[in-house]
């Protein structure tokens, strides 16, 4: 018992109870959300590829995540931001395939910027689920979330993200 | 009106039955009819806890296949005649019923009785389903581990699918010495984190092994213990009494844990 108490005045590591608690928050919030690793990842590199197109953005310190607060859900990224590009050109804009993104007129204002797409008990919206407009992978990332859709409440974003020149590929 | 309310953790060996039986024998004991429904076909267990196990004829299978009538299959408990077992069938699964049958025997039942409580096997599949067919209220049972807590956040999620709005929960097992040496997630922890209203507090208890040894639940005993008044006290919640929850650490600090906490500040 004395060896115990010892090792509990001595010891660094952290208590289990803090331990357990950031572990659950963390896989609720993806329990909660039901959006495979796959879905999540691909979310990320669309996010970046647009958010690029703007600012040059540090990749290093991304932070691409959800959170989970009274049972609501919430995407959050922490976009570090080097350098502001200049504007896009106009005629890009008007491509037939491109559409502006609507919402990253805030990108040039500052230093970094957080995203975040908060939730709800509602099903998804049509306007709900990135649009791709460019390649193959938009049957794979629909079919997937209008499934998951289905299934489950899934929280999501409000902001349709059109992909015209994806800079990742 | 009588309330029809499932009680179900997601996760087995919680304490759902254990739950299940205390909590209808006290509500019993505060003058209510109850009846209470084993939906665990093929593993049943709360006749056990009930010690009704000898006194089983019927079995719900047999309500729905029209070979008995509703009230030759219920068991009436002879300690506590205000409370009645329905029990499962242990030699069928729970595929071979439906969630409608289930329906039709729960709103039947809820004919002639205050409180309905349904015992929900684990899982989240056809028993699952079979034992929220017709319920309006839902106890979620859990303890301060990370797989139960996991588990029953996944059935909030599942009851408020299916249009359960009201979910109560139940923190079972707990610990006071190891909460406050910060070894386990105390009662706010989990609530915090499932994010529902708090039902009740039990603490881990002996005293709960050795009730159903003997089939007795707990609630029976004449003498006051720590787990008896808990369980009391939720089922007075229920009425809609407002009880403070106990204090279970009291119990527990003795001069060595102060000494412990001292040192550790």
């Amino acid at each position: 018992m004395f060896s115990e108490l010892l090792d509990r005045i001595f010891s660094r590591q952290p208590e289990s109870r803090a331990v357990v608690k950031q572990r659950l928050q963390l896989v609720l919030a993806h329990d909660r959300a039901d959006l495979s690793p796959q879905t999540m990842e691909q979310m990320r590199r669309e996010l970046v590829a647009v958010i690029s197109r703007y600012v040059e953005i540090d990749k290093e310190g991304l932070e691409f995540l959800l959170e989970n607060d009274q049972r609501s859900t919430a995407l959050v990224a922490n976009v570090p931001i080097r350098r502001v590009k200049p504007l896009p050109k106009e005629e890009e804009a008007g491509d037939a395939d491109a559409k502006l993104v609507e919402t990253a007129d805030s990108a040039d204002d500052d230093e970094e910027m957080i995203i975040e797409l908060s939730d709800g008990d509602e099903d998804l919206d049509d306007d709900s689920e990135a649009e791709i407009q460019d390649d193959d992978t938009k049957d794979n990332l629909e079919g997937d979330s209008s499934e998951k859709s289905d299934k489950n409440d899934a929280d999501t974003d409000e902001k349709s993200v059109d992909e015209s020149d994806d800079k990742e590929s | 009106m009588s309330r029809i309310i499932v009680i179900t953790s997601g996760k087995g060996g919680v304490g759902k039955t254990t739950c299940t039986a205390n909590l209808g024998m006290a509500l019993a004991q505060q003058g209510k009819k109850v009846v209470l429904i084993d939906a665990d076909f093929g593993l049943r267990n709360l006749d056990l806890l009930l010690g009704l196990e000898n006194r089983i004829v019927y079995t719900a299978v047999e309500v729905f296949a029209g070979e008995c009538r509703l009230d030759q299959a219920l068991v009436k408990d002879k300690r506590q005649p205000k409370l009645a077992l329905m029990p499962a069938s242990q030699s069928r699964t729970k595929e071979a019923v439906s969630p409608k049958q289930m329906r039709q025997l729960i709103l039947a039942l809820a004919k002639r009785f205050d409180y309905v409580l349904v015992d929900c096997p684990a899982g989240i599949e056809m028993g699952f389903r079979n034992a929220i067919a017709a319920a309006k209220e839902a106890i979620i049972v859990t303890t301060p581990e990370i797989a139960a807590v996991r588990d029953a956040d996944r059935v909030v999620g599942l009851l408020e699918a299916a249009d359960i709005k009201k979910t109560q929960l139940i923190v079972n097992r707990v610990r006071p010495e190891m909460v406050q040496s910060n070894d386990m997630m105390s009662v706010e922890d989990v609530q915090e984190i499932l994010a529902i209203p708090l039902l009740g507090v039990l603490p881990d208890d002996e005293r709960i092994i050795t009730s159903s040894n003997r089939g007795e639940p707990l609630v029976l005993e004449e003498k006051v213990s720590i787990p008896k008044m808990a369980i009391t006290n939720i089922a007075q919640r229920l009425e809609g009494a407002s009880i403070p929850f106990l204090d279970l650490t009291a119990a527990h600090d003795g001069l060595f844990s102060r000494i412990k906490r001292m040192f550790r500040r």
